[in-house]
């Protein structure tokens, strides 16, 4: 890692891919993200960690991008809601999203469907409390949320058929 | 500038020779860095390093290492089976993205009088370990906060770990934290609550109640202890001392009017807490005989 003045080098790996960057220290993950790597399907929505537009997994955990200080993403792995669908096809949280109408303005949608995503991959089983318990770092002004806990469920639906 | 490093060793030398924030999650001082209520100095990352992370049974405590994450807490069955208050504290903080990168250490030493962690923490009588490459001293939690984002750390020093007394005895222990805020989730409390009760031979043996909201610093409030310890437990200890324990609570907090409610509120919000907590109490040790 290179040190001039202000300043740094850091190597992360985003939608599978290494990118090695000159970064200042207080420079956010977000900014990096948006500004850098042109994904701007990274919303800033608050810019302080309660609407979860801006949600990443990091490491296999979501994250508020904009309250990670860039470099400390430093050899970690990002996967942003780009880097979700596969050769044109939608991931099935995606296409449960479109399915039940769970997308208005469409501005919380990312942060939602990889929320969703983080919480399908680490429960079995599912309800209403559940959902609700680990989608509550993001805000939708839109839907009402109906749609979005719907679609949750039709994913699972779909991920539990593929089998 | 920023340092990365994978020893504690590493960080407490760059800790002793430069001006840094040590920062393992950053959630909160990354904000006050970028909105100029705190300095840009230059920032040392700690997350990576394995001496500061885990959680142990070393025998007579169970030790939180100060960059273990909130949801590495939560995935724990011993913060579950042996805090549960604790557990339901460090479940209320923020939301899944926050508790995935931020740490004990820091919600600690970030030191808001509003703090989920430290509220029940300080009704376990927790210590916490300070270190640095001129030695190591332990620090009852009680003891650790100052006043709003200030602690007794030095310059140099890091927080290490969090000891926490492993419940023994055949004492029936009670135990209980509520946090009320302007919504479900996600939000820092107007104000929060733990209690930590033992009972043996149908009398009161430890009784500690702490607040957070209150006043500069999470609050222990002392003098329940000596006014309830050695009280039989009757179904008429609440309503019988209600007076004294509403007057009391006048006299420990002092809350102040903010955007999280004004203090006449608050301090209604700790009453009622006291009032809940017994009920509560009664429930569950009713259930027990």
């Amino acid at each position: 890692m290179k040190r001039n003045d202000s300043q740094q080098q850091i190597k992360i790996k985003v939608n599978g891919e290494w990118h090695t960057l000159t970064v200042n220290p207080y420079e956010r993950l977000l900014d990096v993200l948006r500004n850098r790597l042109n994904l701007t399907g990274v919303k800033e929505g608050c810019g302080e960690g309660e609407c979860g537009a801006c949600t990443v997994i990091m490491d296999g955990k979501t994250v508020n991008s904009c309250l990670i200080f860039a470099f400390m993403a430093h050899e970690k792995e990002i996967v942003t809601i780009e880097g979700l669908s596969k050769d044109g096809h939608l991931d099935p949280v995606q296409q449960a999203f479109v399915d039940e109408g769970a997308v208005q303005c469409g501005f919380c949608t990312p942060g939602f469907v990889l929320s969703a995503k983080y919480l399908l991959e680490n429960y079995d089983e599912i309800n209403d409390e559940i959902i609700k318990e680990e989608l509550s770092g993001n805000l939708c002004r839109c839907t009402g949320y109906h749609h979005i806990f719907e679609a949750v469920k039709k994913a699972k639906q779909k991920i539990k058929d593929r089998g | 500038m920023f340092h990365i490093v994978y020893t504690k060793d590493e960080a407490l030398n760059i800790l002793n020779e430069k001006d840094v924030y040590p920062v393992a999650g950053a959630t909160d001082l990354l904000l006050q860095i970028n909105a100029g209520k705190k300095d840009k100095k230059s920032l040392l990352d700690i997350s990576r390093i394995p001496e500061l992370k885990g959680i142990y049974d070393s025998g007579k405590y169970i030790e939180i290492q100060a960059a273990t994450t909130l949801q590495e807490i939560l995935d724990s069955n011993v913060i579950k089976n042996f805090f549960p208050h604790f557990y339901t504290a460090v479940k209320s903080i923020g939301s899944p993205q926050i508790k995935h990168i931020a740490t004990l250490g820091g919600n600690l030493c970030n030191a808001s009088p509003a703090s989920d962690s430290a509220v029940p923490l300080l009704t376990l009588d927790a210590e916490v370990l300070l270190e640095s490459v001129e030695g190591k001293r332990m620090v009852a939690l009680n003891d650790f906060f100052v006043a709003p984002g200030k602690t007794v750390l030095k310059k140099g020093e890091l927080l290490t770990k969090v000891l926490i007394k492993k419940p023994e005895g055949k004492s029936f222990k009670f135990s209980f934290f509520k946090k009320f805020g302007k919504r479900r989730a996600n939000i820092i409390a107007t104000v929060n609550f733990a209690a930590f009760i033992e009972v043996l031979d149908n009398k009161i043996s430890n009784f500690k109640v702490a607040c957070g909201s209150v006043a500069p610093k999470p609050l222990l409030l002392k003098e329940f202890s000596s006014f309830f310890v050695g009280k039989d437990v009757k179904s008429e200890l609440y309503e019988k001392n209600r007076e004294k324990i509403n007057e009391l609570i006048d006299s420990l907090i002092s809350p102040i009017s903010d955007v999280r409610g004004s203090k006449e509120y608050k301090t209604v919000l700790v009453k009622n807490s006291f009032e809940l907590m017994f009920l509560n109490f009664f429930e569950v040790y009713n259930e027990k005989k």
